[in-house]
């Protein structure tokens, strides 16, 4: 193992959702057991991840060959670690960064990308609603993706805040009222008995919030370290 | 009990891969006379792996918006989907967790005039089935019982794990789906691999498809009749994926994977089209052939 603790490394780390668990990590093994992408590769072993992320070994971790993409996201290790360090959110805080780098395998940005730009994982396509009808269901209903983008978008500098605590309530920024409602499809009125407040639907979004997430595209770059 | 309404939140895969899920969910809960109340507002979670690994802020802020959604409609949320379910809860969980990471996600939501408080409940089909409706009411729904039908349960991960965020069941000793198998006339066995994950979220060519293998000759072994889950991404793993082992490995299973909300059907007395038991890979036939 390296000399070094990279602790530019691992205050990256602690600044992504998840990753600043890594500290409490005290190397006692107890997420090993259970593991099934340990079971199955002997490449891959939790305790070890963790161990790398206190010493701040970035390219082993978020490199092109990181093994963490072996993990089955089965949260066995979250369940069995006595030091709340929830090892899988911390391999997903890695994946994050290795995502951020654009080193990040081409099907998972192709799927994620597939809900960004649709709001859906899966293809809506007429044999689907044909399939769903044979079944007596209705068909799928369109997916209000223009919200997804407005949300997705990267913060700007300066944003408008959320109105913050005491439970304000905050008017839409935008003012195409009713636009989410998709082409020839108006939602049917809530049911019965409920009040809906009239002015917090959706507007049109923000005007700033005009392109969904991401700014660098981040394709897989699998080339050798 | 329970007085809000409950909204079903299909997901993705229900709906547009598995919809002999929904079929089956929207006859056997009508029969329970669960009402439902739809809404067509709802995105993709977003999906607990691949849109999490990418970016964990926008995977929150698409949760939470969900999540929203069902605050303005007054209702909860009633999952089908373990992945969903995960998504759903965990996103509440951290919300909870973190006020700070909470404001920063609605001044997301603010961009759409929506905000995330965090009152709604969310919770897997099962458990409405086991705690609002209960299981003797269940079994009086039954009309044609499973009997000597040898159900390996699947429990999958995310339904139960972490229990820190799930509190579904004990993560270790599960029993919530057992007794619902046995609400329906048919006799649950336990089995060694009976809570290994499906292995579809790990990125190998290799390691799911051995787990399927492994999975499979430890439900075969213990002499099952079909194999009962309740998460679409699982039945990808089993259904489909029994093909795969044959193909790869040579080794031939013919265990019908059924979805919870069908076998509960098949004991209600729907017909196999009005549970799209005929949509399967592997034929049901066999345990058809033994209640009708
Ligand atoms: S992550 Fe938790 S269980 Fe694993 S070695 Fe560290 S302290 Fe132990
Ligand atoms: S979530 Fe990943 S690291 Fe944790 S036990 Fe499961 S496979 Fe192993």
């Amino acid at each position: 193992m390296g000399s070094k603790i990279a602790f530019t490394f691992r205050e990256q780390l602690d600044g992504t959702i998840g990753g600043d668990h890594h500290n409490y990590c005290l190397q006692c093994g107890a997420c090993v057991a259970g593991c099934p992408a340990a079971r199955y590769s002997e490449d891959f072993n939790p305790r070890t991840i963790l161990l790398k992320t206190l010493l701040g070994q970035e390219e082993e971790l978020i490199g092109a060959d990181s093994v963490i993409w072996l993990c089955t996201n089965c949260y066995t290790c979250y369940e069995r670690c006595p030091q709340d360090v929830r090892p899988i959110e911390v391999i997903i805080a890695l994946k994050n960064m290795a995502a951020e780098r654009g080193v990040l395998p081409d099907e998972v940005n192709k799927f994620a990308e597939m809900i960004s730009s649709r709001g859906h994982s899966a293809v809506l396509s007429e044999s689907v609603n044909r399939r769903r009808e044979k079944l007596g269901l209705d068909p799928i209903p369109r997916v209000p993706v223009e919200e997804l983008t407005a949300i997705l978008a990267d913060p700007e500098e300066g944003e408008v805040p959320s109105g913050g605590g005491a439970g304000e309530v905050l008017e839409p920024l935008g003012s195409k009222a009713g636009s989410q409602e998709g082409p020839g499809k108006v939602r049917p009125e809530k049911r019965a008995g409920v009040e809906k407040k009239p002015s917090k639907k959706a507007s049109g979004g923000k005007a700033s919030a005009k392109k969904v997430g991401r700014k660098k595209p981040r394709t897989t770059k699998r080339s050798n370290r | 009990m329970n007085e809000r309404k409950i909204a079903p939140f299909w997901g993705c895969m229900i709906p547009a891969k598995y919809p002999q899920m929904e079929a089956s969910i929207r006859r056997s809960l009508g029969r329970l006379e669960v009402p439902l109340v739809d809404i067509d507002r709802f995105t993709c979670c977003p999906d607990p792996i691949y849109f999490k690994a990418r970016n964990k802020e926008q995977w929150l802020a698409v949760a939470a918006r969900n999540l929203a959604v069902a605050e303005e409609e007054d209702v909860d949320v009633m999952t089908a989907c373990s992945g969903c379910t995960s998504t759903l809860r965990e996103a509440s969980f951290l919300l909870a967790e973190d006020e700070e990471l909470k404001e920063r996600i609605n001044r997301r939501l603010a961009r759409i005039g929506m905000r995330y408080e965090g009152t709604t409940r969310v919770r897997h089909l099962v458990e409405v089935l086991r705690d609002d409706v209960g299981v003797d009411r269940i079994r009086e729904s039954v009309t044609r019982p499973l009997n000597d039908i040898k159900v390996a349960i699947h429990y999958g991960c995310h339904l139960l794990k972490p229990s820190q965020i799930m509190h579904v069941d004990d993560a270790d000793y599960p029993e919530i789906l057992e007794r619902l198998v046995e609400a329906t006339g048919a006799t649950p066995i336990n089995h060694r691999e009976r809570l290994l994950c499906c292995g579809k979220g790990c990125l190998s060519d290799e390691i799911p498809i051995q787990m399927t293998r492994d999975i499979f000759a430890s439900i075969s072994q213990a002499g099952a009749d079909c194999m009962g889950l309740i998460c679409p991404t699982c039945f990808s793993s089993f259904d489909l994926g029994q093909i795969m082992v044959a193909r790869k490995f040579d080794e031939k299973y013919e265990i019908p994977v059924i979805y919870y909300c069908q076998l509960l059907g098949i004991a209600q007395g729907f017909s196999i089209e009005e549970l799209g038991l005929d949509l399967h890979r592997v034929k049901v036939d066999s345990i058809l052939a033994r209640v009708c």
